[in-house]
C-alpha cells in the first residue's frame, strides 16, 4: 500500500537548514498496524505528516496504492488524502466550534456523502465509542478520553483505507489510553491499515511491526514478538 | 423527492445548499464566541454602512432629479442664450411667453407644452388667524399637469385654468393654513384676494425642481392688465417653457430650427434658443435661478466619496482584527484542511462569516439611519425616508452591503485559506506569518484618513471663526431689517415709519436702502459716464440706492467728502462711490465734486466711501456706486438700543399692523443675516466635524481591537518580563509605543495632504486665513492622545495582570 524510496525532507529557514528525514525506505502492506518509535525530533511525525500527504517531500518519491504521490499538487493530494485517509493526533483536534455530531459529520461534508447517509454513519460510530449521548455537546465539555474517541470515529467515518494516528494516547491517562488503542486494534482486525507514532512501547506492541527512527532515518525494523 | 434519485447536478446543489447552512452555522458561532471583536467589527460597520447608506441616498436623489414623471424620457425645457459681448453669454431658463404659441403652431415634433411663471416674491396667506408666507408659489399655465406628475390627496386639476382664484396646494403648506390637509373647496386669502382649494398634492419629492408649495392658475395671473401688457411682448423673458417632444429628436438642430422661428417676431441676432432635456436641469448651473437651485455635481461625488471613506475605514477595522484573530483559527482551518476541505471550501466558509457579520451590520445601520434620519433631512433640507416600497432603498443597500462585502470579506477569506496544514501541525500558526506589516498598513491608512479629516475640521471652524469676527467695515450689531411691499406708498410708508420710530427712547436709529448691506448683489453697467472717461471703457459695478441715515446707523467711514443730506434735492442725482470705485475709474482729483451720470441722472460725486464688505468674503469688495433713490429704498433697518431688542421690534410691529394688517411683520438682524450668507459653509463645517468624529470613533474601534489583541498575544512575553523585574510603567510603555508609532507615520502622511486640499478649499475665499502649523501639531496631538487613551488602558491592564496567571495557562 505504501512504499518510499529514498524519500527525504528538508525544513529551510533564512539562517537554519534541517533534514528531518534522510533518505527512508519503508513498504507497509494492506491490513497492517505499523508503529514509529523513537526520541524526540527523531522526524516520526515528520514521515506521518509526508506518508498523510500533509506535507510534499523534498526529495525521493512515495507511492500510494502504486500511485506517486509525493509529486502531486495540494489539490490532488487534497483529493487522494479525503478519500483514503484517516487521521488521529494526540491532541485531538476537534474543531471548538462544531458539536461531537457536527466533528464526525465533517469528512462526509467534504466527500459529499448524502445526509442520510452522513447521520446514519455518524451514529452507528458514536454508538459503537459508547458516546452517542454526548453528541450535541462541544469538545470543551468532554473529557480527553472521550475527546480521543471522538477523533477515533471522525477519522474512520469516511472509512479509509489507512489511519494515520500521531501519539493517540500521548495525552490520556492508562485507562483511557488503552480504549483508544482497543478501538485501533478492532479497526486493525477488520482490514483498515494503521501506521501509527508513539513514544510508549506498550502501545507500540499493540501493532505488528515496530519501525525505529533516530535523525531522520529509519534504524531497525522489528516485527512484534507477538507475531513471530 | 428523495435523495438517491437526485441527479448529479441536482445533488450537487443540494450539496452546496447544505454546506452554506453548515457555514452559517459555524460563523454564528463563531461570532458568538469571540463577543468582544464580533461587537466592535458590527459597531464599526454599522456605523460605517449608515453613513455610507446616507451618501448613497443623496446621491442617488441628485442624479434621479425629475425622473420620475412619467413622460419625463421626452420632457424639455426651452432655454435661452444671449450673447452681450464677444466674450460674455447669459444664459437664460426663461422665454417671451409668446414663444408657446409658435412651439403650438408651427412646430410638429412638439406634441405638449406647458408655462410656469415663478413668483419670486412670497405671497401672503391668511385663513382666520393663522398668517403665513409661502416660500415659493408658482403661476402654472394649460397643461402642466398633462406634463408633470402629482400625487393628489383630494380634489383634481380638472378646470383649474378656468377657475382663476383657484389654488392648488402642498400637503405640508394646507396643514400649516388650516391644520389639515383634506381642504378642497375651502377659501383662505392670498394677500388682498379670496382664493379657493381646488386640490391638496402630497408634498415634492426629494428629488423633485418643483418643489411649489401654491400653485395657481398662469390665467389668473394674465387676468390683471399690466401683468398681461409685460407677459405678450417678446422683450420679456419671465416664463419657463416645457415641451413634450416626439422621440428621436436632434435636439441641437431644433434648438436652430427655434431660433430661426423666433427671429421672425424678435429680430436679435444675439439671441438663441437650446432644447434641454428634463433630466439635465438639476445640475445647470448655469441656468439655477431662484426657481430652481441647481445641485452640484461635484458636490454630489465628493458626499459619495466621503461615505466610502468612512465605510473603508470600518471595513479596514474588520479586515485588521479578523486577520489579527487569523491566528486563534489556525486549527480549524488546519484540521479542515487536512481532512479533506479544499481551499474553495475554506474560503466559503470564511466568507460566511464575513456575509452574515455584514447583515448584522447591516441591520444595525438601518436602526441607524432610520434614529438619524430626522436630522439628516435637517441637514439636507430635504424630505428623506426609508421606503420599502422604493425600488431605489434596495440599491441603495444592496450597493451598500457589497462594498462592504468587497471591502471586508475577500482579503480575510483569501488570507485565511493560504494557509497550509503541514504549518499547522509543525505548531506554526497564522501569527507567524508575515502579515503584521499589512495590518500596519491598514491602520497608518485609517488614522491618515482621521488626521486628514481633524485637519480639515480644524481649518474649517478657524476659517468660520474669521469671517464672524472680521471686520467688515461697519458695525452690523444690534441691527434689524424688514422689508415695505412695494410699490404704491412705499416711499410714505417708509418716511412714516422712519418718523415714528425715530422718536423712540428703544430706538437708536433708522435707515432705509434697496437692499440688505449683507449682500448687495445688484451689478450695473453701460450708464456711467463722467470726464475723462475713455468712450470704450465700460465699468461694470455693484450698485446700491441707501438713504442719507444709512452711514451713521452703520458707522460707515467716509474716506472723503460728505454723506447724502436730507431733502437735499440735488441728491437725488448725485452719488457716493468706494475706493474701489474711485481706483476703478481713475478720476480727477480732488474727485469730490467730479460729475458724474448714473442712470440716467446727472449729478456728481459727493463723497467717497471706504471700502466696506457688503458681500460674501469669498468676494472681493469691487467697485461699487451709491444713490439715494427713495422709490427703492424698501429695506427698513433699525438700530436698538443696548437691550431695547424687544422693545425696538414691538414698535417696529405696531407700525407694521397700521398699515399692513394682513401681511405677516417678518424681520431680521442683520447678524443673522450674515451668518446665512455662510450658511453652505457652516453646514460643511458641521459635516466635516461630524465625519471627523465619526472617522475617530471608528478608528478608534479598531485600534482598540487590535490592542485587545496584541496584548493577548503578548500575555508570555509580559509574564515573563515582569516576573524579570519590569515594571508596570514599563510594560504599558512598551505595549503602546508600536502603535503611537503608527499613529505618528500616519501624521506625516496625512498632512502635507490635507495642507494641500484645504489649501484649495482656502483658495475660494478672497478673504482667508493661512494655515498655521499649529493646526498639525494639534490633528497630532489629538490623533495621538485618542489613540494613546485607547490602548493605554489595554496597555496598563496587561501590565497590572499576575504574571504567574499568564505564564500558568502557557
Amino acid at each position: 500500500m505504501i512504499k518510499t524510496v529514498q524519500l527525504s525532507k528538508i525544513y529551510r529557514t533564512d539562517e537554519v537548514e534541517t533534514t528531518a528525514l534522510n533518505s527512508v525506505d519503508i513498504e507497509i502492506k494492506q491490513g497492517e498496524f505499523v508503529s514509529v518509535m523513537g526520541p524526540s525530533g527523531c522526524g516520526k511525525s515528520t514521515l506521518l505528516n509526508v506518508l498523510g500527504m500533509i506535507d510534499s517531500p523534498s526529495n525521493g518519491e512515495y507511492f500510494f496504492n502504486e500511485l506517486e504521490v509525493g509529486g502531486l499538487s495540494e489539490r490532488k493530494r487534497s483529493d487522494v488524502r479525503k478519500h483514503n485517509l484517516g487521521f488521529v493526533f494526540q491532541s485531538f483536534n476537534l474543531i471548538d466550534e462544531l458539536t461531537v455530531f457536527e466533528n464526525v459529520e465533517l469528512p462526509m461534508l467534504y466527500t459529499k456523502v448524502p445526509a442520510n447517509e452522513r447521520k446514519k454513519r455518524v451514529e452507528e460510530l458514536l454508538e459503537g465509542m459508547s458516546i452517542m449521548h454526548r453528541k450535541n455537546h462541544f469538545p470543551q465539555q468532554l473529557s480527553g478520553g472521550q475527546q480521543q474517541r471522538v477523533a477515533v470515529a471522525r477519522a474512520v467515518v469516511n472509512k479509509p483505507k489507512l489511519i494515520l494516528a500521531d501519539e493517540p494516547t500521548g495525552n490520556l491517562d492508562s485507562a483511557n489510553g488503552d480504549e483508544v488503542m482497543k478501538i485501533l486494534a478492532d479497526l486493525n482486525s477488520t482490514g483498515t491499515t494503521i501506521l501509527m507514532v508513539t513514544h510508549s512501547q506498550y502501545c507500540a506492541e499493540f501493532g505488528n511491526r515496530i519501525i525505529r527512527m533516530l535523525d531522520g532515518t529509519v534504524v531497525t525494523e522489528n516485527v512484534v514478538k507477538r507475531y513471530l | 423527492m428523495r435523495v438517491e434519485h437526485l441527479n448529479a447536478a441536482q445533488f450537487s446543489i443540494l450539496n452546496r445548499i447544505v454546506m452554506f447552512q453548515n457555514n452559517l452555522k459555524i460563523a454564528l458561532r463563531n461570532l458568538l464566541r469571540r463577543r468582544t471583536f464580533s461587537a466592535i467589527n458590527i459597531a464599526g460597520l454599522g456605523l460605517g454602512m449608515a453613513a455610507a447608506i446616507f451618501a448613497f441616498l443623496w446621491v442617488q436623489n441628485e442624479f434621479s432629479f425629475d425622473r420620475y414623471h412619467q413622460h419625463a424620457a421626452n420632457l424639455y425645457r426651452i432655454n435661452t442664450d444671449l450673447k452681450i459681448s464677444p466674450d460674455e453669454t447669459w444664459h437664460w431658463a426663461t422665454t417671451p411667453m409668446p414663444l408657446v404659441d409658435v412651439l403650438k403652431e408651427e412646430v410638429p415634433e412638439v406634441l405638449r407644452t406647458a408655462l410656469v411663471f415663478d413668483n419670486f416674491q412670497p405671497a401672503s396667506l391668511k385663513k382666520n388667524a393663522t398668517l403665513l408666507r409661502t416660500k415659493r408659489n408658482a403661476y402654472v399655465g394649460e397643461g402642466w399637469f398633462d406634463l408633470f406628475d402629482y400625487q393628489f390627496l383630494s380634489g383634481s386639476a380638472d378646470g383649474f385654468s378656468e377657475n382663476l382664484r383657484s389654488a392648488i396646494l402642498t400637503r405640508d403648506l394646507a396643514e400649516r393654513l388650516f391644520g389639515r390637509y383634506d381642504v378642497t373647496g375651502e377659501t383662505f386669502r392670498l394677500d388682498s384676494a379670496e382664493m379657493m382649494v381646488q386640490a391638496v398634492v402630497e408634498n415634492p419629492r426629494p428629488n423633485s425642481s418643483f418643489n411649489h408649495e401654491l400653485l395657481m392658475p398662469l390665467s389668473y395671473y394674465l387676468s390683471n392688465p399690466s401683468n398681461r401688457e409685460n407677459s405678450e411682448t417678446w422683450d420679456n423673458f419671465n416664463f419657463v417653457t416645457y415641451v413634450e417632444l416626439r422621440p428621436g429628436n436632434d435636439l441641437l438642430a431644433l434648438g436652430k430650427k427655434l431660433t430661426a422661428l423666433v427671429g421672425k417676431h424678435k429680430e436679435d441676432e444675439n439671441m438663441s434658443l437650446t432644447v434641454q432635456p428634463l433630466a439635465e436641469l438639476h445640475f445647470d448651473e448655469e441656468r439655477s435661478y431662484a426657481g430652481i437651485l441647481a445641485g452640484s455635481r461635484s458636490a454630489s461625488w465628493a458626499f459619495a466619496f466621503i461615505g466610502l471613506i468612512i465605510l473603508f475605514l470600518a471595513c479596514v477595522n474588520y479586515v485588521s482584527i479578523t486577520t489579527a484573530q487569523a491566528g486563534m483559527r489556525t486549527k480549524e482551518v488546519g484540521v479542515r484542511k487536512i481532512i479533506g476541505a479544499g481551499g474553495a471550501q475554506i474560503f466559503r466558509l470564511l466568507f460566511a462569516e464575513s456575509l452574515l457579520t455584514t447583515l448584522i451590520s447591516l441591520v444595525l445601520a438601518l436602526c441607524i439611519v432610520q434614529a438619524a434620519m430626522p436630522f439628516f433631512n435637517g441637514f439636507t433640507e430635504k424630505n428623506f425616508q426609508l421606503d420599502p416600497a422604493d425600488p431605489a432603498i434596495w440599491w441603495v443597500l444592496g450597493a451598500t452591503s457589497l462594498a462592504t462585502l468587497a471591502l471586508s470579506g475577500i482579503y480575510p477569506a483569501l488570507f485565511l485559506t493560504g494557509f497550509s496544514p503541514g504549518n499547522f501541525l509543525r505548531g506554526q500558526s497564522f501569527l507567524k506569518m508575515k502579515n503584521t506589516a499589512f495590518r500596519k498598513g491598514l491602520v497608518v491608512a485609517q488614522f491618515a484618513v482621521t488626521v486628514g479629516l481633524i485637519i480639515g475640521a480644524i481649518v474649517i471652524l478657524q476659517q468660520q471663526d474669521f469671517i464672524r469676527k472680521k471686520d467688515l467695515g461697519y458695525d452690523r450689531s444690534q441691527v434689524f431689517e424688514f422689508t415695505v411691499p412695494c410699490c404704491d406708498g412705499r416711499v410714505e410708508a417708509v418716511r412714516g415709519i422712519k418718523q415714528a420710530l425715530a422718536n423712540k427712547p428703544e430706538v437708536m436709529g433708522v435707515s432705509a436702502s434697496n437692499m440688505s448691506i449683507t449682500n448687495m448683489q445688484s451689478t450695473h453697467s453701460g450708464s456711467i459716464d463722467y470726464d475723462g472717461k475713455p468712450d470704450d471703457f465700460v465699468p461694470a459695478v455693484s450698485q446700491a440706492s441707501v438713504d442719507e441715515d444709512f452711514s451713521e446707523l452703520l458707522k460707515l467711514p467716509l474716506a472723503d467728502g460728505r454723506w447724502f443730506r436730507p431733502n437735499n434735492e440735488a441728491d437725488l442725482n448725485n452719488v457716493l462711490l468706494n475706493e474701489s470705485a474711485v481706483r476703478l475709474f481713475n478720476l480727477k482729483e480732488p474727485v469730490v465734486g467730479q460729475k458724474f451720470s448714473f442712470q440716467g441722472r446727472e449729478g456728481q460725486v459727493i463723497g467717497v466711501v471706504k471700502d466696506f464688505n457688503y458681500q460674501s468674503l469669498r468676494r472681493k469688495i469691487e467697485p461699487m456706486v451709491l444713490s439715494n433713490y427713495p422709490p427703492s429704498n424698501g429695506n427698513v433697518m433699525v438700530k436698538t438700543a443696548a437691550g431695547k431688542a424687544p422693545e425696538a421690534i414691538a414698535a417696529a410691529q405696531s407700525e407694521w399692523e397700521v398699515r399692513y394688517p394682513d401681511l405677516p411683520f417678518e424681520y431680521q438682524f442683520l447678524d443673522d443675516r450674515f451668518d446665512a450668507l455662510y450658511r453652505s459653509e457652516q453646514k460643511n463645517a458641521d459635516l466635516f466635524q461630524l465625519l471627523a468624529g465619526l472617522a475617530v470613533f471608528i478608528s478608534c474601534l479598531g485600534l482598540f481591537g487590535l490592542a485587545v489583541f496584541s496584548t493577548e498575544q503578548r500575555r508570555k512575553e509580559i509574564g515573563v518580563r515582569k516576573v524579570l523585574g519590569a515594571s508596570v510603567t514599563s510594560v504599558a510603555a512598551l505595549l503602546s509605543k508600536d502603535f503611537l508609532r503608527l499613529v505618528i507615520l500616519s501624521l506625516a502622511i496625512a498632512s502635507p495632504l490635507a495642507y494641500y486640499f484645504m489649501n484649495k478649499w482656502l483658495s475660494d475665499f478672497a478673504y482667508r486665513i493661512d494655515i498655521q502649523w499649529w493646526v498639525f501639531v494639534l490633528a497630532g496631538v489629538l490623533a495621538v492622545g485618542v489613540a494613546f487613551l485607547t490602548v493605554g488602558f489595554q496597555s496598563v491592564k496587561a501590565a497590572l495582570a499576575n504574571p504567574v496567571k499568564s505564564l500558568r495557562s502557557e
